[in-house]
């Protein structure tokens, strides 16, 4: 048998969906409606993969995946953190850099480089390291987390792509017998992108919640129900999970909606 | 502004849509991947300042944006740490095994991407050596060693599959 000829017929069936050109075009008409730049760091859905990869910290540490499947992109301008859902946006205010030492934070002992598909390390390098406790992730990353005096945070893990000034982080939190986990994004000092944030796509919002004094908190559902919120503090956008019923699963966080408004509110009485 | 009307945008994916969406299968070994890349790849035609003159170089450009976009992908930070996860792995192999068009493709994705892309870009858009060199910006005698190299590691799998080709 001759390879080309047989891979040239097997190739040949091989068809790119229908309408897919359509949907490609229209996608990037949103963009251009939306002004979202052509840049480098947002290239080919990546804030899709940002997205993923904040709760992909989290399944690494958990070893659970909190959502399957879940479509995400980032979006906003300037340092102020927008949610993009079904085009809709909703701003978080403005934020500002993590006074991260991020030399200190590459050169750590503890540090690793993610490694591609083989597993081999290209520009722009993401470092990772995993702390046991608030106290050694704060010592080291300078980044604060909410209410850290009065809930227990566990399995924390902090990312940076020095390259393009911003990281994520993840961890379980412990508040009154109660987990939750949660992922976020934060950026630190040279940070220049005009894009940031995070957003969920083939969603809708499902409900603001007030805490504090001024902060809402973006309830989002998406196509399978599952339910996720989204709010800043301590300038890092988080995003957690909680249990609605639909999208909880074996090792997910035993939080729900009631328990991770409760949070909330814990967070908010601490402005 | 932009060159390309979504007319002509349009045409030309009509064209050679085809052949962008099986470049990128070839090398994300997921359709879901590939859909992401085709609509990557349309939105930097949409967003060229200038167009390009010749069928041929415009078919190169599309395969260079298009192996460009995969690279990204395997770059990201979510491609890169679902493989340190060996039970998203698992996962994500189930899921290609589903996905899978046919035999060969499937042993096609079995290889590292750098040997694929090479393999595909020689054996099915029959690009010379000296081609490619251009369009990966690589020099030729790494396109060669590549190719062979692959080649040899692609006639494994498929003897362990019990097939034999000639190439």
């Amino acid at each position: 048998m001759n390879f080309k000829d047989s891979y040239k017929q097997e190739m040949n069936l091989l068809k790119k969906p229908s309408g897919i050109t359509k949907k490609a075009i229209n996608k990037a008409v949103a963009l251009q409606e939306q002004n979202v730049p052509d840049r480098k760091i947002f290239r080919h859905s990546a804030a899709w993969k940002t997205a993923i990869a904040a709760i992909t910290l989290i399944c690494i540490i958990g070893g659970t995946l909190q959502h399957e499947k879940i479509m995400s992109f980032a979006e906003s301008i300037l340092g102020i953190f927008t949610l993009s859902a079904n085009n809709e946006k909703m701003g978080f205010g403005k934020i500002q850099p993590v006074p991260m030492n991020v030399k200190g934070f590459i050169t750590n002992a503890g540090t690793k480089i993610v490694l591609d598909s083989e597993n081999k390390a290209e520009p722009p390098y993401n470092y990772y390291q995993y702390f046991d406790s608030y106290k050694d992730m704060n010592k080291v990353t300078n980044i604060v987390f909410p209410c850290a005096d009065k809930v227990e945070y566990k399995d924390i893990a902090v990312d940076i792509i020095p390259e393009y000034s911003y990281g994520h982080i993840s961890a379980q939190i412990i508040y009154d017998g109660v987990s939750y986990n949660v992922n976020g994004m934060y950026t630190v000092e040279g940070f220049e992108h005009e894009s940031w944030g995070y957003g969920v796509n083939y969603a809708k919002t499902v409900e603001n919640y007030q805490y504090g004094s001024d902060k809402t908190a973006r309830f989002v559902e998406d196509d399978n129900k599952h339910e996720i919120v989204y709010f800043t503090e301590e300038n890092i956008l988080f995003q957690m999970s909680f249990n609605n019923g639909t999208n909880i699963k074996e090792g997910d966080a035993t939080a729900t909606k009631k328990q991770v408004e409760k949070l909330l509110d814990l967070f908010g009485k601490s402005h | 502004m932009y060159s390309y009307s979504h007319a002509e945008v349009e045409s030309i994916l009509e064209k050679y849509g085809d052949t962008i969406y099986r470049t990128a299968y070839i090398q994300l070994k997921s359709k879901d991947q590939a859909d992401d890349v085709y609509q990557e790849v349309c939105i930097k035609l949409l967003r060229m300042k200038s167009k390009i003159d010749s069928e041929e170089h415009l078919k190169a450009w599309l395969l260079r944006a298009t192996i460009d976009c995969c690279k990204d992908f395997w770059k990201s930070a979510w491609c890169q740490k679902v493989i340190i996860d060996n039970k998203i792995v698992t996962e994500q192999m189930e899921e290609q095994e589903e996905q899978a068009s046919g035999y060969l493709t499937e042993c096609m994705q079995q290889l590292p991407c750098k040997y694929s892309v090479v393999l595909h870009l020689f054996y099915y858009e029959e690009y010379s050596i000296k081609e490619i060199a251009q369009l990966l910006h690589m020099k030729e005698n790494t396109v060669a060693s590549r190719l062979s190299r692959g080649r040899n590691k692609l006639k494994k799998i498929l003897r362990k599959g019990g097939k034999n080709y000639e190439f």
